[in-house]
């Protein structure tokens, strides 16, 4: 017996919760004998289960808050259990493979449960939801991230919220590639004709072999009938021939094209759906994702595909008509003899099974080998100076040397494997061609059968066409497995759930005053590790705010909730009136304009990477925006002008250059609200104050929050809002803070002071 | 650090020393977790995560310490000790693998293991799984045959 939640005393769907349901993870039903420890009286506000025991074993346990405790149960061991009331601070402790939750009580520490990092999301909620709870607050479930397993067969998933492939029934993933082909469906019809036209004529020469061979040249009507009737009819067959060997060029020429242009097609198509689809898909998705692995969807998925269309699809339609089609005539022409073509048939399909079960372990074996001695030689290449100036050339080609060795052992044992399996495929046909040989031979010869040399004739063509492509059967079907796995790897992308650029009843935003709010906002990029923790804070239209706090504090992360790039996990961030999660994403984004640390420029003009964000825009426009970001007279010293080609491949630009391009393009773009992200941080003096001048001018009537390292430069700013661990710490004007004994800015700004001042004095020494 | 002494209050440990006359609720780390654990162990505040003593080896510890800083620390480091290698199979290029660790039976996920297999030498590895667990074989040559082979399918 089980308790469940919706049992007496079950979960509430609280009205301050902004989810309309709440996820199954906080509703796991519980083993009675467990349940017997929580009070039948208590509303039970989360039941959740872990796979690991206070004391680090892999086994279930359960954790239970109600209204009034939190509970920590596992089998054969005391519960924990703590009355929210004694809680001063609940939080999880991040241990090396899991967490654990604890709570500060006025006793000491209490762990509450134990958790490996397969639960790392569900516990760090579920920490949230008891210090809310203990702490008199309303009580939020917040959103949980995918989960480690799969929801149907309990699968370990490659990744949170994905599919497992092994509960992905191929027909779904067929069905959904369908769409993509849908367009194409004519197409699609008449190339499949023309395939089994061409496999119809490919069938025809050897059965007029056998007519020619019995009843021309053999002891038919070459005898019978005078020799001109003869070579006639013999001419007659040779062209009928012909003709069937130019229908299958004719049919397999069009086919073929009609195949490759479908399936480049549809690539192309899936590759631009990916695109488009990778451009809309949260920051929080391409932040868990690498770069390369991104692009390997795009490009090598979709590859692996197409090679398949192009290639193994053709072959598995060809062939398969054509076993049927072969399969029957040679029944038709002897049943015996046909047997005998038959019987390799079971060996070589299980033979070529067991061979790919063991050359596909064998094939990723030497993808990853391969892959390790390419990335050691990338770093040994772009790491070639610290090598020769630490003096350890031997030792990084002792590296590259140790995983050339493991890849050249893995490649013989494939290669070695690979042969194998071909030779002993070859074998087994040749023990079919023997016992043709064999009984053919011997029907022959025999008076009593009607077995002729012309039915030897057409059996030799058939056999031949019959085995051939037998032999790749299996690796075409191993190949049809790597298909599907590109093709689940690429739906998964595809069925993303992309940010939410225009939802149905999202407001329109065209004007803002520039009035932002945050409302007891919290958020976190990785769940269980809060960055924001309840701030709340309002900036006016046309104020500018600096931001200023230690590295980690939360400035990024505040810019990134304005920009929307990010939902904050509960609170509320309002721009005038409007939630921001209600108003339309791309009239808000339109109204920010961003100058980052590090700005990215595009591989194009600088001309076009200023009017990146407002095509419309005139070159007149251009170089003025240019000019009040001071960027004018460096682009002008380039050799070709605005037409510079910057980013990837292009003109290598100095830091303080890209700056001032990336403000030129906030200048053109005439935003609202504007944000500058360590703008003037990793620049020269001198280059700071050509860009300090170009900000002065970008800020005028706009609402600017600012974050600097370099305190001095925040001096303009209306108001500063000091963060520390997520929260502000201290608010004031720059003097105000100043003026604060012990403040926390007073104290960075004296720390910077000295600093500055010690790296002065070291100049001045080194110029001596 | 002389006269090291710690004590476990509830699920918390305290720290004592000559330097440390007040009690400092402490957690204690490995320095090189992966590469040489049970030595070198840093003695961190639990708050602020400032080093406020070093072990260089456990053995430097009173009885009672020690036995709490092994506790501690095998409480902390939840890596799972693989003994047996009971499945393996690869599908649709992805790994998984069957395994009885030390701390119960484990079923994971393996993505490229170029990146998440770590050869501490060519008998002794870890492996993370896709998850960020880890399971550390000790001896590749004392798990025996079958679980050799059952692991050389995925690496």
């Amino acid at each position: 017996m089980l308790l469940s939640p919706s049992s007496p005393g079950s979960m509430k769907d609280p009205n301050t919760n902004t989810k309309s349901e709440i996820d199954r993870r906080y509703q796991v039903v519980i083993p009675v004998e467990l349940a017997r420890h929580i009070p039948d009286d208590e509303e039970l506000v989360v039941t959740m289960e872990s796979d690991m025991t206070r004391s680090g074993q892999f086994s279930p346990s359960y954790l239970i808050i109600t209204r009034q405790r939190v509970l920590g149960l596992e089998e054969g061991e005391p519960p924990v259990v703590l009355p929210l009331s004694e809680i001063e601070e609940c939080e999880t402790d991040e241990l090396f493979g899991g967490g654990r939750i604890v709570s500060k009580t006025k006793d000491g520490t209490i762990a509450i449960i134990s958790f490996s990092r397969s639960f790392v999301p569900e516990f760090a909620a579920a920490t949230r939801i008891i210090d809310d709870l203990a702490h008199d607050r309303d009580l939020i479930y917040p959103e949980l991230e995918g989960s480690a397993f799969s929801e149907g067969s309990g699968v370990p998933l490659p990744e949170r919220g994905g599919r497992s492939p092994l509960d992905m029934p191929r027909r779904k993933i067929l069905k959904q590639l369908g769409e993509f082909v849908r367009p194409y469906r004519a197409r699609i019809w008449i190339m499949m004709l023309l395939f089994g036209l061409s496999v119809l004529a490919q069938m025809t020469p050897p059965l007029l072999s056998k007519f020619v061979v019995d009843n021309i040249l053999g002891q038919g009507d070459f005898q019978a009938s005078t020799p001109g009737a003869a070579k006639l009819k013999l001419n007659l067959f040779v062209l009928l021939i012909a003709l069937s060997i130019l229908v299958v060029f004719v049919t397999r020429i069009v086919a073929n094209i009609l195949k490759v242009w479908i399936s480049g097609r549809l690539t192309a198509d899936l590759r631009n759906h990916l695109h488009r689809q990778m451009q809309r898909l949260t920051m929080r998705y391409h932040n868990r994702k690498e770069s390369g692995e991104l692009v390997g969807r795009v490009m090598n998925d979709t590859s692996e595909l197409q090679h398949f269309l192009v290639e193994g699809v053709p072959f598995l339609y060809i062939n398969s008509l054509s076993f049927i089609g072969i399969g029957a005539i040679l029944i038709w022409i002897h049943p015996l003899l046909a047997l005998c073509v038959f019987l390799p048939v079971p060996l070589l399909l299980f033979g070529g099974t067991w061979f790919w079960r063991r050359l596909v372990p064998l094939f990723h074996k030497r993808g990853n080998r391969n892959s390790v001695l390419h990335s050691v030689l990338g770093e040994s290449i772009s790491a070639v100076k610290a090598t020769k100036a630490l003096g350890q050339e031997d030792r990084r080609h002792r590296i590259f040397n140790k995983g050339n060795e493991s890849f050249f052992n893995v490649s013989f044992h494939v290669e070695r494997t690979f042969l194998g399996f071909f030779e002993m495929m070859a074998l087994m046909m040749g023990v079919g061609t023997v016992a043709v040989w064999f009984f053919g031979g011997h029907s022959i010869l025999d008076p009593d059968s009607d077995f002729t040399i012309g039915d030897l004739v057409a059996f030799m063509f058939f056999m031949a066409m019959f085995y051939g492509p037998l032999q790749w059967f299996t690796a075409v079907i191993n190949w049809m497995t790597h298909a599907f796995a590109s093709s689940e790897r690429i739906l998964q992308i595809l069925d993303q759930k992309p940010e939410t650029y225009d939802a149905p009843n999202a407001v329109a935003l065209p004007e803002v005053e520039g009035k932002i709010s945050f409302k007891d906002v919290r958020f976190s990029y990785n769940r269980g590790n809060e960055v924001i923790k309840g701030l709340s804070f309002e900036i006016a239209p046309g104020e500018m705010i600096g931001l200023v706090g230690k590295s980690g504090a939360g400035k990024s992360t505040i810019v990134n909730l304005v920009c929307r790039f990010y939902d904050p996990d509960s609170g509320q961030l309002t721009i005038d009136t409007h939630d921001l999660r209600s108003v339309k994403l791309t009239d808000w984004r339109r109204h920010i304009g961003i100058v980052m640390q590090d700005p990215f420029l595009f591989g194009c003009s600088i001309a076009d990477n200023i009017s990146y964000g407002n095509h419309e825009a005139t070159f007149e426009d251009i170089m003025r925006a240019a000019r009040a970001a001071e960027a004018h007279e460096f682009i002008l010293s380039k050799e070709e002008g605005y037409d510079t080609v910057v980013g990837e491949g292009g003109v290598d630009l100095s830091g303080g250059e890209r700056q001032r391009i990336a403000i030129a393009r906030a200048i053109l773009s005439d935003p609202p609200i504007l944000i500058l992200d360590e703008a003037t941080s990793s620049v020269d003096s001198e280059t700071e104050k050509a860009i300090q001048q170009a900000i002065t001018t970008l800020v005028k009537g706009r609402t600017v929050i600012a974050i600097a390292h370099r305190l001095a430069t925040l001096r303009n700013a209306d108001r500063l809002i000091v963060i520390e661990d997520g929260k502000i710490i201290e608010e004031g004007t720059h003097e105000k803070l100043l003026g604060l004994k012990d403040g926390h800015f007073a104290n960075l700004v004296k720390l910077q002071t000295e600093n500055n001042k010690l790296l002065s004095e070291q100049s001045a020494y080194s110029m001596e | 650090m002389r006269n090291l002494k710690l004590e476990r209050r509830k699920d918390s440990i305290f720290a004592t020393s000559e330097s440390l006359p007040e009690a400092v609720e402490v957690v204690l780390v490995y320095a090189r977790p992966i590469s040489a654990r049970e030595r070198q162990v840093a003695v961190l505040s639990a708050k602020k995560r400032k080093e406020v003593a070093w072990i260089d080896s456990l053995a430097e510890l009173d009885a009672s310490s020690r036995a709490i800083a092994e506790e501690a620390l095998y409480d902390r480091y939840r890596i799972s000790i693989v003994e047996s290698v009971e499945h393996s199979f690869v599908n649709h290029g992805h790994r998984y693998l069957k395994v009885q660790t030390n701390r119960g039976f484990r079923y994971f996920n393996l993505k490229e293991p170029g990146k998440n297999v770590t050869h501490l030498s060519d008998d002794h590895l870890v492996i993370r799984d896709s998850m960020g667990n880890r399971y550390e074989i000790k001896s590749l040559q004392a798990l025996g045959l079958a679980s050799r082979e059952r692991l050389e399918l995925v690496l």
